[in-house]
């Protein structure tokens, strides 16, 4: 496998003006220095709680949201610094499927368009062929093509994200940003559209950057699991590794605090105190120190570096730092 | 014994576009003295309306209940006078909201609110309702609660804003609270805090919860019983570990077996195919005969009733005809 997209430092500020002459007096720091990788056909998911700049990660990539700082090498390019013009072709590479099906389609538009508007922009196909695409289309997402001609609101929310997935799809892309697919969905139609997403993945070889708050979803559907909070990663991990032994305590009480349906199951709870600082102030030294269960005095004024702990696992901990032996990954329990 | 809440054959009815429609179709159940019970199922499938039924907060103009009876210890609540029923909401029963965003005013100060529920049910002076109020702030584990009275609802986290929702329910030690999705809206940290704290303040004050959630893992962890509705009626009622170990309706097997796992590993979820039928576009027989993989020929015609299959369970489905025991 080849790495497909490669993170450097990205960062994304979001500056907080004041006053008459907006002079700038600070800054939301949303995404604050994160770097990873993503192989070629395989998912990432990132998990975080709200405002750890889950989202805006996945927008600045694709540069919806113009990052701060930062590389992103999609295929050795780096977006990042494209032009405007070059950065228009280059989408057809890489698109985005949005959490709200409700939101994301224009209710105007009949699905037709929806799904017609990348290929009349990108492509240079006959009005025929733009037809048997948009039928194609609907039919590799679970719709009848004979519904084309209807609006958005004559369909459920699980056959309108079927129809932000189809959409997303038109330009055989290589690259799909999921800002939580699922999260507006029922659990029985959240299956439907998990395992549609999986098929699709397998058919035309997709790689995912998969976003969301909901860890089970994420270990489903996800190769390797990164765990945002407040603008950094705290932890990334092979799915299986992460769930198997997290090792960052954010992860830990994260896991620990999913309510699981079984009620035979007693499990300890790790459950954190205090709320997510705010992200125009975030703490001194590693973010996480004001709820963390195991917090030294390192903590306090030092960041954590991001480094690799074992075979493919990276955390920023200060419990792993210096010599990660098990001896002293016990202590931390 | 006599259950504390007892809602019988309620039938809610909405005026739409389509018509008159039944929101709520022929729902019974019970709350008992310090229980938790469980209300869950997908959206639209009326676990609010019966909720919004229990303490009358039914929109007036377009809603109403058409018929059956909803009793507080053996008090009938439709029957009651405007006067009455707001004696009886934040005093017998109090009710938690999924949105914590929305369901505070934003141009009262947090104890003005708190105090407004305990002022108007125990008739004490300002000064008391202060103190009492910072004393349930205290216990909601508000850090700070002597300056939390005096700020709004917007200098408050999501996680905060509900603790202030679970103080104003709580202040007058209801008998019986109804939360509905009260943590939908928070994170999953928060959303531990909160139903840890639910489930202490029920131990400490016996009070009987109604917990209404799309939310399995929460049913699992938090309840005693569980009510499981489909498109506007209870398709299945048995206590929380029945329900997980041994379900019986289809709906319930589905809807446990298209939930992605913590542990172990999934290639495929299982899902239910089709979606839930428009309010108005109703089945004439069960209501999830269209989705049901175990449909048979009478399920199409003709409606099923609530089955006894074993001791306290209940479930509305044919295929257990054979199976039910006399009650």
């Amino acid at each position: 496998m080849s790495t497909l997209l490669k993170v450097n430092n990205l960062i994304k500020h979001f500056p907080v003006t004041k006053g008459f002459f907006q002079k700038q007096v600070g800054a939301v720091k949303s995404v604050d220095g994160i770097s990873f990788e993503i192989e070629e056909g395989e998912t990432l998911g990132i998990v975080g709680e709200s405002g750890c700049g889950k989202s805006t990660t996945g927008r600045a990539l694709l540069r919806i949201l113009e990052p701060t700082e930062g590389e992103v090498l999609f295929d050795g390019v780096d977006i990042a610094k494209l032009p405007k013009k070059e950065l228009r072709a280059f989408r057809t590479n890489m698109q985005m499927i949005f959490q709200d099906p409700y939101a994301s389609l224009n209710p105007r538009w009949t699905v037709q368009q929806v799904l017609e508007e990348p290929l009349i922009t990108h492509g240079n196909l006959t009005k025929t062929e733009v037809k048997q695409r948009v039928t194609e289309l609907m039919e590799l997402v679970g719709l009848s093509p004979q519904q084309a001609s209807r609006y958005p609101h004559e369909f459920s929310g699980g056959q309108r994200q079927r129809i932000g997935i189809a959409r997303a799809l038109a330009l055989n892309p290589k690259f799909i940003v999921c800002d939580e697919p699922v999260s507006a969905l029922d659990v029985s139609i959240q299956a439907q559209v998990l395992n549609l997403m999986k098929d699709l993945q397998q058919k035309f070889s997709l790689t995912y950057l998969f976003i969301s708050h909901d860890l089970s979803v994420v270990k489903f559907i996800s190769d390797r699991v990164g765990v945002m909070y407040l603008g950094k990663l705290v932890e990334l991990s092979p799915t299986k590794s992460i769930f198997a032994e997290p090792l960052h305590p954010y992860t830990k009480a994260l896991m620990s605090a999913v309510p699981i349906p079984d009620p035979e199951i007693k499990r300890e709870q790790i459950v954190l105190s205090g709320d997510v600082p705010s992200a125009l102030h975030p703490p001194a030294g590693c973010a996480f120190h004001t709820r963390c269960p195991v917090a030294m005095d390192i903590c306090k004024t030092l960041v954590p570096k991001w480094s690799e702990v074992s075979g493919g696992r990276k955390v920023a901990c200060h419990l792993y730092e210096q010599n990660h032996t098990k001896e002293e990954q016990g202590s931390c329990h | 014994m006599e259950p504390l809440l007892k809602v019988d054959d309620l039938r809610t009815q909405f005026h739409t576009d389509a018509g008159l429609v039944n929101v709520v179709d022929g729902v019974s159940l019970e709350l008992k003295k310090g229980e938790i019970l469980g209300v869950v199922g997908e959206s639209g499938c009326g676990k609010s309306v019966t909720s919004l039924s229990v303490m009358q907060l039914l929109p007036k103009d377009i809603s109403k209940v058409a018929s059956g009876s909803i009793t507080l210890e053996g008090q009938d609540i439709l029957a009651m006078s405007p006067s009455r029923l707001r004696k009886m909401r934040g005093n017998q029963i109090s009710m938690i909201f999924q949105e914590p965003m929305t369901s505070l005013n934003p141009v009262f100060k947090i104890g003005d609110q708190i105090m407004e529920a305990i002022r108007f049910h125990m008739k004490i002076s300002k000064k008391e309702a202060k103190v009492y109020a910072i004393e349930m702030l205290k216990k909601v584990g508000i850090s700070r609660p002597e300056s939390v009275v005096d700020e709004y609802p917007h200098q408050l986290s999501g996680g905060m804003r509900q603790r202030v929702m679970i103080a104003i329910a709580m202040a007058c030690e209801p008998k019986i609270l109804i939360a509905d999705e009260p943590t939908t809206a928070l994170d999953v940290t928060i959303q531990a805090q909160i139903l840890n704290l639910m489930r202490q303040l029920q131990q400490e004050k016996g009070t009987s919860i109604m917990l209404i959630t799309h939310d399995l893992g929460i049913v699992a962890q938090m309840c005693d019983r569980v009510v499981v509705m489909y498109a506007g009626q209870v398709v299945e009622e048995t206590d929380v570990k029945s329900l997980f170990k041994n379900p019986k309706h289809p709906y319930t097997k589905g809807l446990l077996a298209s939930l992605p796992q913590l542990s172990g590993n999934q290639n495929k979820l299982k899902s239910i195919p089709g979606q839930v039928p428009a309010l108005d576009e109703m089945p004439t027989g069960c209501r999830f005969a269209p989705r049901c993989e175990f449909r048979m020929d009478e399920c199409d015609t003709s409606k099923p009733n609530l089955l006894n299959v074993a001791e306290n369970h209940t479930c509305r489905c044919y295929l257990y005809q054979k199976e039910e025991i006399p009650s």
